[in-house]
């Protein structure tokens, strides 16, 4: 199978020697692009291997960009996992959660910052954390995030919008306490 | 700089090491070519109210991604599969152990049509009424009720997503020697070498489900005991508010 570049559009037949193609090419992208928002080994493969098994049972049509189609995917499969342990941990205190697993080397300056942002995406509108994660930690274009969610680009752009919007009132009441 | 700015910089910093990225794409191909070499590619399944019901309530079972390894189902297993398939209500308790020692113990119960009911030890009851498209939540001791509407389609690394699994499992399942007694059962025994970890399951001659442990590289092992058909009252999935509950706020 060749790989469609990047502006080619494209289908994939669900066979699975055209997503074992995709996999072998794009694989660690999905798997980075789950780990920036998770920060955790478990739950990022989690998210990778069902990224791919569900090119294999729901092939989608037209893809613009497998990249920004694959990234997508995996953010938003990233954060309605992030949502669920989120009230998880709001229902079950007790209940040992899976924590992230930053790098070691990882300071507690940039460990409160993950720690932050993975509690405010979890609680934003899902489509629009979606887009402000792959605006803004994956750096996709407006039109690529747009294409890659059947959205308008004016459309991606207020969903960022809202979302930094209310990350910024999150970060002023987490300041204020 | 704003504050957000400086956080979602420093959030961006990062990545995984690349080893962790090596060992996950080992696991993807694998998983990838398995499908390849079975020549499954699945039909997309309906969403099944109840797993979306699942979805919420069984915090215990965690998500353990089955993968299906081998060319060929073991026939006898496929007697197990087809009680995970066919069951009117299906009950069990889930004990999460870490080193050997009990972290937490739970009861779920989950009807064909849809219910399901989860008890987190003592302090939290959790069921999904998916007929009236309900969730509450009482938290026992505070003697707090949280309604909820059910309105999120299942997924499949949602947490009861290992019974979707073993029910289309397509790899080797080996039968293993000897038996056991329980609950006044013999019990025979299958091994599945998964990559999510070592899985044994103790079915009766007939293929019923009794036991089940799931154990990986991780020090958690999570052991299963199950009951098909039993009667369950239909008030045991009632999602009304039980007295002297006061109603807690869903902050979803």
């Amino acid at each position: 199978m060749q790989i469609p570049t990047l502006e080619s559009t494209a289908t994939v037949s669900g066979a699975a020697d055209d997503v074992a193609a995709l996999a072998q090419h794009y694989g660690p992208t999905v798997f980075r692009a789950a780990w920036r928002v998770l920060g955790s080994r478990a739950a990022s493969e989690d998210v990778q291997q069902h990224v791919f098994l569900r090119l294999i049972e729901s092939p989608p049509r037209d893809v613009e960009s497998w990249p920004a189609y694959l990234t997508t995917v995996a953010t938003r499969l990233a954060i309605d996992h992030l949502r669920r342990q989120r009230r998880w941990k709001l229902l079950a205190p007790l209940w040992k959660t899976e924590e992230p697993e930053d790098s070691p080397a990882e300071d507690a300056e940039r460990a409160e910052a993950s720690h932050f942002m993975r509690a405010a995406l979890a609680r934003l509108n899902p489509r629009d954390a979606s887009c402000f994660v792959m605006r803004h930690l994956h750096g996709l274009a407006p039109a690529a995030i747009g294409a890659a969610l059947g959205l308008s680009e004016n459309h991606v752009s207020v969903s960022v919008h809202r979302a930094r919007k209310a990350l910024e009132a999150f970060a002023a009441k987490e300041q204020s306490r | 700089m704003n504050s957000l700015d400086r956080t979602l910089e420093l959030f961006g910093m990062n990545e995984p090491e690349p080893a962790m990225v090596t060992a996950a794409q080992q696991k993807l191909e694998s998983l990838v070519g398995s499908r390849r070499s079975s020549g499954v590619a699945r039909a997309a399944r309906k969403t099944r109210g109840w797993l979306a019901a699942a979805a919420t309530a069984a915090v215990v079972t965690v998500a353990v991604l089955w993968l299906p390894f081998g060319p060929t189902p073991a026939l006898a297993f496929a007697n197990v599969q087809k009680h995970f398939r066919d069951f009117r209500t299906l009950r069990f308790e889930v004990e999460q152990r870490m080193d050997g020692r009990r972290v937490m113990k739970s009861r779920v119960s989950v009807t064909h049509d849809g219910n399901v009911r989860t008890d987190v030890g003592d302090d939290i009851t959790v069921i999904v009424n998916s007929t009236q498209r309900q969730v509450l939540t009482l938290m026992h001791r505070a003697r707090i009720a949280v309604p909820s509407s059910l309105d999120k389609p299942a997924t499949k690394e949602d947490a009861l997503a290992w019974l979707d699994h073993i029910r289309d499992f397509q790899g080797e399942a080996k039968t293993l020697s000897g038996t056991r007694w329980i609950g006044g059962h013999r019990a025979y025994g299958w091994e599945l070498q998964t990559a999510a970890g070592r899985i044994v399951l103790w079915a009766t001659e007939d293929g019923l489900p009794l036991e089940m442990t799931v154990a990986s590289s991780t020090p958690i092992q999570l052991d299963f005991d199950f009951e098909f058909d039993l009667a369950l009252d239909a008030n045991y999935f009632s999602t009304e508010i039980p007295a002297g509950y006061s109603v807690g706020k869903d902050e979803d």
